[in-house]
């Protein structure tokens, strides 16, 4: 499954990545407009990001954040060291993506 | 031999005794080619000089265009520049009335003064004013020419040629530096298409492109097809050049780029789905500092987009900003306006109008590595007292005669591209056709209504048979005057978008009303940077009373058709429109609506008869310095 598309940039010992998920991210507190039923939640509960097989970052999500989400952020890296991100969503699904930082 | 400069003049032609009597002593001929001695003289005060154009509109050809008598201006602007008009307006300028700037910069017996002065404007003339402008400062190396935007749209050649005509002539007119607001509604290939034959830089600090585009696989595949255009940051995710640094004449100068911050909630986001805008003040803020600290420049000037009362906010809030040359509301100001800035110093903000009418320039004095001082004169651009650039004019005339053919795309609705009435005439034999005379002075400028929105709205209420028109308050549009034919060109630069399609559709009272509420709400809001620089929806067959100062869903009162009905809350009423932004309409485009208008409703001698203007009934705003000579109700 390819739903995720990532950069990762090295400058001065700082990586910067950036990274766009393509998922639903529901709430779960929707209502179908035509059947009147609620949309069951399915959004991502669990990021993680390894840089040369080491965490770097975790993020604990819930259906606050907004679908497709796009994330960034820094961490002391270098380049040429491999990124790995994955996430996991309330459905047990999974995904992941790795990148070598440029 | 004494020289007679341009003050001199002046004074001797404002004297008392001379001016009501000018007019009959000097017809418009006496002036014809040649300007009066010294009134485009103006020797460089200083070493550096920056030439400002702005909201072009298209308009390669002369044209008339009359200011506004309304202008109003609520909160902090209440008669502050730009919300003066007429009388006062000269007043507060220390122009005389009956002079080449009465007729330039208002509204002041605008059919007499075009009578005497003629058309203004015309890149052929501009372009030679620019070169004797650069003479006098030592050089075209000596001089920067700037462009403020809305450039690449309003006319039908620009259409038709999707904004080259515009690019190759501003290439002639030699054009530095430009940023855009219509520009954006070409589609985004077409824009860098525009962009990449432009010879000058198109800046823009706030026109980012969007996560989604970014890292996708289709944006960076165009922007590589355009030599990198369209991305020239892509860990800011810039689309443009936020600022550039320009070397003239030793002196060092920043122009920092700020594009139409509402372009995307005022035209359809379809045109540029990966770009967004806004007026990202925090990051100009960053951004002039970054400059000043690293790069050091003498001094560092906004060329905007924004409109002069977010102009006027911005050069208050950023610190560092030297000037601030201005567009988009198309205020002509033959002075800046002084603004002090949180850094202590002064900014200058300037705002040089609309159509080709005037060109603003500022000398810089920059000695030791310091600015010293500024000076800044705006001149009104006389057709007849400059002689046509012969390589512009070549240009024009040439460019005329495209034939319009099957390839044309003037709609976004595939059915619509292009019109096969039109093919195989050159876009001068379209644009010259002779549709009717006009029957009074029609123009477009004014917070409410102006004479040709009339004829667009009776248009759409006669194509649709509708009960009421709506017609966007767009401050473009030149001027025809009583007892001219009113041409195909003359249409064109009234309507002339690239997404001019109409509509018609059944709306309640309350819809109708929520919509003049909301556009009221945009105009007179008091905070700037709510403001969307644009005039009152025009409305057609129907009338009504506002009071601008009220708040939002108290301003508009006692709504009636033409015939006196009042409209009603629940009742459904037959609305029609064009450029509507969130969908492509199925109508007839607009251009087309007017013409075939203009053609049934002459007379059997050719006039086109307006029997009533639309004029709302305005409450609250009689002592406000910017209305005059209201030809409506007010209360």
């Amino acid at each position: 499954m390819a739903s995720i598309k990532i950069r990762a940039k090295a400058k001065s010992g700082v990586v910067t990545v950036k990274a766009l998920m393509t998922h639903p991210m529901e709430t779960g507190l929707r209502k179908d407009k035509k059947t009147g039923k609620i949309i069951p939640a399915h959004h991502i509960t669990e990021v993680n990001c390894d840089a040369a097989g080491n965490n770097v970052m975790t993020c604990y999500w819930s259906g606050g954040v907004s679908k497709n989400p796009y994330l960034s952020f820094k961490y002391a890296g270098s380049k040429g060291e491999e990124l790995k991100l994955s996430w996991v969503d309330n459905t047990g699904a999974s995904d992941s993506a790795t990148v070598k930082v440029g | 031999m004494a020289k007679l400069d341009r003050r001199d003049f002046l004074k001797i032609m404002g004297l008392g005794a001379g001016a009501a009597a000018i007019p009959a002593l000097i017809p418009g001929t006496a002036f014809s080619s040649k300007s009066p001695k010294g009134f485009y003289d103006l020797p460089m005060k200083g070493n550096a000089r920056i030439l400002h154009i702005t909201d072009v509109h298209g308009q390669l050809k002369p044209v008339y265009f009359r200011e506004p008598n309304v202008n109003l201006g609520v909160g902090d602007a209440y008669g502050r520049p730009p919300h003066i008009v007429g009388k006062k307006l000269l007043k507060a300028m220390g122009l005389k009335e009956d002079t080449p700037e009465s007729y330039a910069y208002t509204y002041l017996d605008f059919e007499h003064a075009a009578s005497v002065y003629g058309r203004t404007g015309g890149y052929a003339h501009i372009k030679t004013l620019l070169d004797m402008l650069r003479e006098q400062a030592g050089g075209k190396q000596n001089t920067l020419t700037l462009d403020g935007g809305d450039l690449w749209q309003g006319s039908g050649t620009a259409l038709w040629t999707r904004g080259v005509d515009m690019v190759e002539a501003s290439n002639i007119l030699g054009l530095d530096v430009m940023v855009g607001h219509w520009e954006f509604t070409y589609r985004e290939e077409e824009v860098l298409n525009n962009v990449a034959l432009f010879k000058g830089d198109f800046i823009g600090q706030n026109v980012r492109v969007k996560v989604d585009a970014l890292m996708g696989d289709e944006y960076p595949a165009m922007v590589e097809r355009f030599d990198g255009r369209g991305l020239y940051d892509e860990d800011a995710g810039l689309a443009f050049r936020p600022y550039v640094i320009k070397n003239i004449n030793g002196a060092r100068i920043c122009i920092v780029g700020q594009a139409f911050p509402r372009t995307a909630n005022a035209n359809p986001q379809e045109f540029f789905p990966d770009w967004s805008f806004g007026l990202r003040e925090p990051d100009m803020i960053e951004l002039v500092k970054q400059v000043r600290e690293h790069e050091k420049p003498d001094a560092i000037v906004l060329l905007s987009h924004n409109g002069m009362d977010v102009d006027i906010k911005m050069a208050e809030r950023i610190p560092g900003l030297n000037a601030v040359f201005g567009g988009h509301t198309h205020d002509g100001m033959p002075k800046p306006i002084k603004v002090k800035n949180v850094s202590g110093g002064e900014c200058w903000v300037t705002n040089a109008g609309s159509n080709g009418k005037y060109v603003g320039v500022m000398d810089f004095d920059i000695r030791d590595g310091e600015l010293k001082g500024m000076e800044y004169n705006m001149l009104p651009i006389i057709t007849d007292w400059l002689d046509p650039d012969k390589e512009m004019e070549a240009y024009i005339n040439q460019m005329r005669q495209t034939k319009y053919d099957e390839k044309i795309v003037e709609s976004r609705a595939s059915k619509m591209f292009y019109n096969k009435n039109r093919v195989g005439k050159t876009f001068e034999e379209i644009l010259g056709e002779k549709l009717a005379i006009a029957d009074q002075v029609l123009y477009r400028r004014g917070n409410f209504m102006g004479t040709w929105d009339q004829i667009l709205c009776n248009a759409l209420r006669h194509e649709y048979q509708a009960d009421v028109a709506m017609s966007a308050g767009v401050r473009w549009g030149t001027t025809t005057l009583k007892g001219d034919w009113i041409t195909m060109e003359d249409v064109m630069t009234q309507c002339a978008i690239t997404y001019g399609e109409t509509y018609v559709t059944e709306m309640t009272g309350r819809e109708l009303l929520g919509v003049l509420e909301g556009v009221a709400d945009n105009l007179f809001d008091p905070d700037p940077y709510l403001q969307s620089g644009g005039d009152m929806v025009r409305i057609g067959g129907l009338d009504y009373t506002i009071n601008p100062s009220k708040p939002i869903y108290e301003r508009i009162t006692d709504a009636r058709l033409d015939n006196g009905h009042i409209i009603e809350a629940d009742r459904k009423y037959k609305v029609a429109g064009w450029a509507t932004v969130n969908r492509t309409p199925e109508g007839r485009l607009m251009w087309d609506v007017v013409r075939d208008y203009i053609l049934a409703a002459r007379s059997s001698d050719n006039i086109l008869h307006l029997p009533k203007i639309n004029h709302p009934k305005l409450v609250g705003v009689s002592d406000n310095p910017g209305i005059a000579d209201y030809p409506g109700e007010l209360a």
